[in-house]
């Protein structure tokens, strides 16, 4: 991983360079006043992390389904499963980023980030597209070995930012302090303000509804975002 | 760019030289002697946003004093306030969900009757479907104990990571002497104070807004009989600078 500035520097104190939020009123290492009222629209920065799948082995746990392709990995979701990993070092603002290619209409593919382990569980926010639909959701998530709990953020809704069923899609998870924006295929879908989880892991997600489906993912990345 | 320093004392990433503070977990640093060190900025209490006498005020959430529930836990009108008695292990929170606050001090003030319980405080308390996430600062009073956690909860199953372990302070008062603790959050600056004394800083973003209140809970069963404690007062600020 390479040494960057990951957070927007709309984002920090004029002052003393301290981090501030949202709505904040002063900055609490130097009490200077302080006033980020206005959304800040956040871009993606320098890539700090990057795994290209057509030579990268794929992060985090459950992949033991894999299989190498010249064009990535494909991985093989059982009905109503769950395959996910996670990526990098904790942390509080970046970019992440995949792409991948959904072979079947019962599958979705996502990112994470700020995932918190505490014993078994873990907490943070999940950014899911369902190309069969055409769908993309934004949730914060609590997953322990025995259940899975989501809260939408963004509910499934339709966008045509989301290439169909057989056509590469790449989604981005944008995050500083509270500040969340989904861009998918270059397009940004939805800016909002969620202060809920604020630190954490970055990671990629697969799932699938009734029936098992394939992914091809090609490649995963983290930028600063400013 | 600067080149890359030291690690961070907090999350362990490379420091940038000359920067005074960390790039992915945002805490403050400097140097001292050959050692660089987390700063923690200061929390000040604030303007009053809830106060509740619990010699005339129920607990947050619950509507009378006289509650009892199915793990055999009543809470009744006592001793300067209200008695919560507990028969055998079991925790609970009770939180006002409308009162949803980033940065805040949460202080209570509590007496302990029996050994095997913990009571504290509780910030950034949020909901995930069934479940919920919360800080929170727990005193062992037959200890002289603090501590602080992460916690979690669903349906099937409870957890918690520890900030701050266990730890033994003279400030904190034995059973039967009333003690004032205060949990204070701030950005990702959290602090713990028992009986006026700061005994806990720590820096941590995992949750960042929630609502806040009491915890009480029995976790060993060495004392035969049920345990009591009452609790006198919950005070909620704002943050100020």
């Amino acid at each position: 991983m390479k040494h960057l500035t990951l957070g927007p520097s709309a984002l920090a104190c004029k002052n003393c360079g301290g981090p501030i939020s949202f709505n904040g009123t002063f900055c609490s290492y130097c009490r200077a006043p302080q006033a980020v009222s206005a959304l800040p629209e956040l871009q993606r920065g320098e890539p700090y992390f990057s795994l290209d799948f057509t030579r990268d082995q794929l992060p985090g746990g459950e992949s033991t389904n894999a299989v190498r392709r010249a064009d990535g990995i494909l991985l093989d979701v059982p009905a109503r499963g769950m395959l996910l990993g996670d990526v990098g070092q904790p942390m509080r603002d970046s970019c992440v980023s995949m792409s991948g290619i959904c072979l079947s209409p019962h599958v979705t593919m996502g990112v994470m980030a700020r995932m918190n382990r505490i014993e078994s569980a873990r907490v943070g926010y999940t950014l899911q597209i369902r190309p069969g639909f055409r769908t993309y959701c934004l949730r914060r998530v609590l997953t322990t070995p025995q259940e899975t709990i989501l809260e939408p953020l963004r509910d499934w809704e339709v966008t045509r930012e989301v290439a169909p069923v057989g056509q590469p899609n790449h989604i981005e998870l944008r995050f500083a302090e509270s500040v969340l924006t989904v861009a998918i295929n270059g397009s940004v879908v939805t800016t909002l303000i969620d202060a809920r989880f604020g630190f954490g892991l970055a990671g990629w997600r697969l799932t699938t509804f009734d029936e098992r489906g394939q992914v091809l993912l090609r490649s995963f990345e983290i930028r600063a975002v400013y | 760019m600067m080149s890359a320093g030291p690690a961070c004392p907090i999350c362990s990433a490379r420091l940038r030289h000359g920067v005074g503070f960390c790039d992915i977990c945002l805490v403050g640093v400097r140097v001292e002697g050959q050692r660089i060190v987390p700063v923690f900025p200061e929390i000040r209490p604030g303007e009053v946003l809830m106060s509740l006498d619990f010699s005339k005020d129920p607990l947050p959430s619950v509507s009378e004093k006289i509650w009892k529930n199915d793990s055999g836990v009543t809470t009744a009108p006592g001793n300067h306030g209200v008695t919560a008695t507990m028969a055998k292990n079991y925790s609970s929170t009770f939180y006002d969900s409308t009162l949803r606050v980033r940065d805040a001090c949460v202080r209570l003030w509590v007496t302990t009757h029996e050994p095997d319980i913990h009571v504290g405080v509780v910030a950034r308390v949020e909901s995930i479907g069934a479940g919920r996430t919360q800080y929170q600062l727990e005193v062992k009073p037959e200890q002289r104990a603090v501590r602080l956690s992460k916690f979690f909860a669903s349906a099937k199953t409870v957890g918690h990571a520890v900030l701050f372990p266990w730890t033994q302070y003279d400030a904190i008062g034995a059973i039967n002497y009333v003690n004032d603790i205060e949990l204070r959050v701030q950005g990702p600056t959290i602090q713990g104070w028992v009986n006026g004394v700061k005994v806990i800083a720590a820096h941590d973003l995992s949750f960042c807004i929630g609502s806040a209140g009491l915890r009480f809970a029995r976790d060993s069963e060495s004392y035969a009989g049920p345990v009591r404690l009452t609790y006198h007062r919950l005070e909620i600020r704002q943050v100020m600078a």
